[in-house]
C-alpha cells in the first residue's frame, strides 16, 4: 500500500509538470504584456523595458519558466504583478470561499444523487425512473448562470430578500455565512447531483443485471437487502471516480455561481487576474487547481480499495 | 489475447455471452431509426433541436424587428402584441434579439463539436494504434490538460485568440479534446486486437488504411455517442463564456450575454429581459442532451438490458 502511494505520487509529478508547462505557455501567448498595461500608453519604451526587467519578463520564455518553477518548488508562488503582494495572500483569501462552496456542493450532490439514482435504477422504466431522469437531465442542461439568475429573481421579486452581499467567514458570523452560501451551494450542488445521479443509475443497473444479484434474489433475500448490501457497494466505484472529478470541477466551475452571488472565490480571482494580465496570479490559481484535481484523483484511487477489497495495490 | 480466443470460438459456432459482434457495429439505418423512435425523449429533443437549427438558419428573416434598432415602443416595456417578449433597456425588441442570438450559439456549438471530434478522434485513434511510447506521452499530456478546468482554459484560449465566433469554436473544441480522445482511444484499443484488423495487416494494408477504412467504421457508434453528448456541453460552455464576458463583444446578440450585464441590472424591473434568453438557451441544451441520451441508449449495447 505504501509502495503504491509512493509510485502514484511519482506518476503525479509528470502530470503536474506538463500542466505547469501548458499553463505557462498559454499565459505567455496572451497578447499584451503586463508592463505596458500597468503603466499605460503614455509611458516611453524605456520605461516599459525597465519595468519588464524588474518583473523578470524580458528573458527568454524557457528561462522564465525555470525561474518560476524553481520559485514554486521553494514554496514561493511569486508576487502579483498587479498589487505587488505575494499571490498567496489573495489565493489564501479566495480558497476558503471556493472550498466551502465546493464541499457544500458535493455534500448536497451526494445526499440527493445516491437515493435518487438508486430509486431510478430499482424502478427502471417506471414513472419514478422517468422523473429522476428528467430531474437529472434538467440539472445537466440548465446552465448555472440561468439557475442562479432564477434563484435571485425569485428571492428578490417574491420574497423581497437577497443574501447579504460579500463574504463573511463561517467562524466569524455563521448565520450570515449560511445565508450567503445556502443558495449558491444548492445551485452548484444541483448540477453535480445531476451528473452523479445518472452515474449511480447506470452503474447500479449494470450491477443489478449480474448473476450474483439473481442468486441473492433467488435465495429469497428482500429486494432492499439485495440492493443495499449486494448491489450498491459494487456500483459505487464509477460513482466515486466521478465525485473525485467533480471536486475539481466544482472548485473551478463555480466561477459562474460566484459571479452571480458575488462571492470572492477562486473563480472570480481568476477572471479578474486574466483581465489584469496578472501572469503570476493566473499561474498560481491554475497550478493550485491542477494540484487539487490530481490529488483528488489519487484519493479516489485509494478509495477503490476500501470499497472493493478485491482491488489490491501492488 | 483473450479476445482472439473468443473470436475463434465464435467462428466455430459457439456463442459466448460476452461476445456479440453484431451489437457492437453501427446498426443498419432502418434498425437504427426503429430503435431511436422508441425513445420519446430523444425524438422530442430531436424535434426541438431541428427547430432551433431552422431558427438559426432563417431567424433573421422571420424576426419581427431589427435586433439593433432602438424601437419606438419605449424602454423596458413588458411583453405585448408588438413586442412579444418585451423590450430591453435600449428599447430593442427582446424576441428579435433572442432569435438572432440562437444562430451563434448553435453554430459555435456544432463547430466546436466538429473540431473536438476530429482532433480528439485523430489523437485518440493514432495514439491507441501506435501504442508504446507515443501513447504514453500523448496520454500524459491529455491527463495534464484534463487536470486544468475547462472553463478557465477556454477563457485563456479566448484571451490569446481574441473573441470571435471561430475562436470561440476553437477554444471550446480544444478544451473538450481530452474527453473525446479518451473514448476513441479506448474503442480503438479494443478494436485493433480483433481478427479483421490483424487480417488486413497480414494482407499488407498500410496503417492509414487499417485505421480509417477498417477500424473507424467499427467505432462510429461510440464516436456518435460522445459527439452528441458533447453537443449540449458545448452550447453550455459557449453560453457560460459569453456570460462571463468572453463571448463576442456587444452589440452582437448572444444568449449568454443577454443574461449578464445590463440584463441582470434591469431584471428586477423587467424579468423578461433574462427569462426569455435563459429559457431558450436551457431548452437548446436540454434538447441536445435528450438526443445524446437516446443515441447512447440506441448505440451502446452495454447499457441495453
Amino acid at each position: 500500500m505504501t509502495f503504491y502511494i509512493v509510485r502514484r505520487l511519482t506518476l503525479l509529478l509528470p502530470t503536474i509538470f506538463l500542466a505547469s508547462v501548458i499553463i505557462f505557455v498559454l499565459m505567455r501567448s496572451i497578447p499584451g504584456d503586463p508592463a505596458s498595461l500597468q503603466i499605460g500608453d503614455a509611458s516611453s519604451r524605456a520605461q516599459v523595458e525597465a519595468l519588464k526587467k524588474q518583473l523578470g519578463i524580458d528573458k527568454p520564455i524557457y528561462q522564465q519558466y525555470f525561474a518560476w518553477a524553481a520559485d514554486v518548488f521553494r514554496g514561493d508562488l511569486g508576487k502579483s504583478l498587479r498589487s505587488q503582494q505575494p499571490v498567496v495572500n489573495d489565493l489564501g483569501r479566495a480558497i476558503p470561499v471556493s472550498a466551502e462552496l465546493a464541499l457544500g456542493g458535493i455534500l448536497v450532490a451526494t445526499l440527493t444523487a445516491l437515493p435518487l439514482g438508486t430509486l431510478a435504477a430499482t424502478n427502471r422504466g417506471r414513472h419514478i425512473d422517468y422523473l429522476a431522469r428528467i430531474i437529472a437531465v434538467a440539472g445537466l442542461s440548465i446552465p448555472s448562470f440561468v439557475l442562479g439568475t432564477l434563484v435571485i429573481l425569485f428571492l428578490a421579486l417574491w420574497l423581497g430578500w437577497l443574501p447579504p452581499v460579500g463574504y463573511v467567514p463561517v467562524y466569524k458570523q455563521p448565520w450570515i455565512n449560511a445565508q450567503q452560501f445556502f443558495f449558491p451551494v444548492l445551485v452548484v450542488g444541483y448540477r453535480s447531483s445531476a451528473i452523479i445521479t445518472r452515474m449511480v443509475r447506470s452503474s447500479l443497473l449494470e450491477v443489478l443485471g449480474q448473476d450474483y444479484i439473481r442468486t441473492a434474489t433467488a435465495k429469497g433475500l428482500a429486494g432492499r437487502v439485495v440492493v443495499t448490501r449486494h448491489a450498491l457497494r459494487n456500483s459505487l466505484i464509477p460513482v466515486v471516480t466521478l465525485m473525485g472529478t467533480q471536486m475539481g470541477a466544482l472548485l473551478a466551475g463555480a466561477v459562474v455561481t460566484e459571479t452571480i452571488f458575488s462571492l470572492p472565490g477562486v473563480g472570480r480571482l481568476f477572471i479578474n487576474a486574466v483581465s489584469d494580465r496578472d501572469y503570476t496570479m493566473v499561474q498560481a490559481i491554475m497550478l493550485f487547481i491542477a494540484l487539487v484535481v490530481t490529488v483528488s484523483n489519487l484519493v479516489v484511487d485509494l478509495a477503490y480499495g476500501v470499497l472493493d477489497p478485491r482491488i489490491r495495490y501492488s | 489475447m483473450s479476445s482472439h480466443t473468443e473470436t475463434d470460438l465464435n467462428g466455430l459456432g459457439t456463442t459466448s455471452a460476452y461476445f456479440i459482434p453484431e451489437a457492437r457495429s453501427f446498426p443498419a439505418q432502418r434498425e437504427f431509426l426503429r430503435r431511436f423512435k422508441k425513445q420519446p425523449l430523444g425524438v422530442g429533443g430531436f424535434v426541438i433541436f431541428v427547430m432551433m437549427i431552422l431558427l438559426a438558419a432563417v431567424g433573421p428573416s422571420i424576426a419581427p424587428s431589427d435586433p439593433y434598432e432602438l424601437g419606438t415602443a419605449g424602454r423596458l416595456k413588458p411583453p405585448s402584441v408588438a413586442n412579444l417578449a418585451g423590450t430591453d433597456h435600449l428599447g430593442r425588441d427582446v424576441l428579435s434579439r433572442v432569435i438572432y442570438g440562437i444562430r451563434p450559439s448553435i453554430v459555435v456549438a456544432l463547430g466546436a463539436v466538429i473540431i473536438s471530434v476530429t482532433v480528439g478522434g485523430l489523437i485518440g485513434g493514432i495514439s491507441a494504434y501506435l501504442s508504446g511510447a507515443v501513447d504514453l506521452v500523448v496520454q500524459r499530456v491529455m491527463d495534464a490538460i484534463s487536470a486544468l478546468p475547462s472553463l478557465f482554459l477556454g477563457v485563456l484560449v479566448l484571451t490569446i485568440l481574441s473573441p470571435s465566433y471561430i475562436n470561440l469554436m476553437i477554444a471550446i473544441g480544444l478544451v473538450t479534446v481530452p474527453t473525446v480522445q479518451r473514448v476513441v482511444r479506448a474503442s480503438t484499443l479494443s478494436e485493433k486486437e480483433r481478427d479483421y484488423v490483424v487480417a488486413s495487416r497480414v494482407v499488407g494494408a498500410a496503417h492509414g488504411r487499417v485505421l480509417f477504412r477498417h477500424i473507424l467504421p467499427n467505432i462510429l457508434s461510440p464516436i456518435m455517442v460522445i459527439a452528441s453528448a458533447e453537443l449540449g456541453g458545448a452550447i453550455l460552455i459557449a453560453a457560460s463564456l459569453s456570460f462571463l464576458g468572453f463571448g463576442t463583444p456587444p452589440p452582437e446578440p448572444s444568449l449568454g450575454a443577454m443574461v449578464s450585464g445590463e440584463g441582470r441590472q434591469y431584471m428586477q424591473q423587467a424579468p423578461w429581459l433574462v427569462l426569455v434568453p435563459a429559457g431558450v438557451i436551457s431548452l437548446a441544451i436540454l434538447s441536445a442532451n435528450f438526443i445524446g441520451d437516446a443515441l447512447r441508449d440506441v448505440l451502446d449495447p452495454r447499457l441495453r438490458f
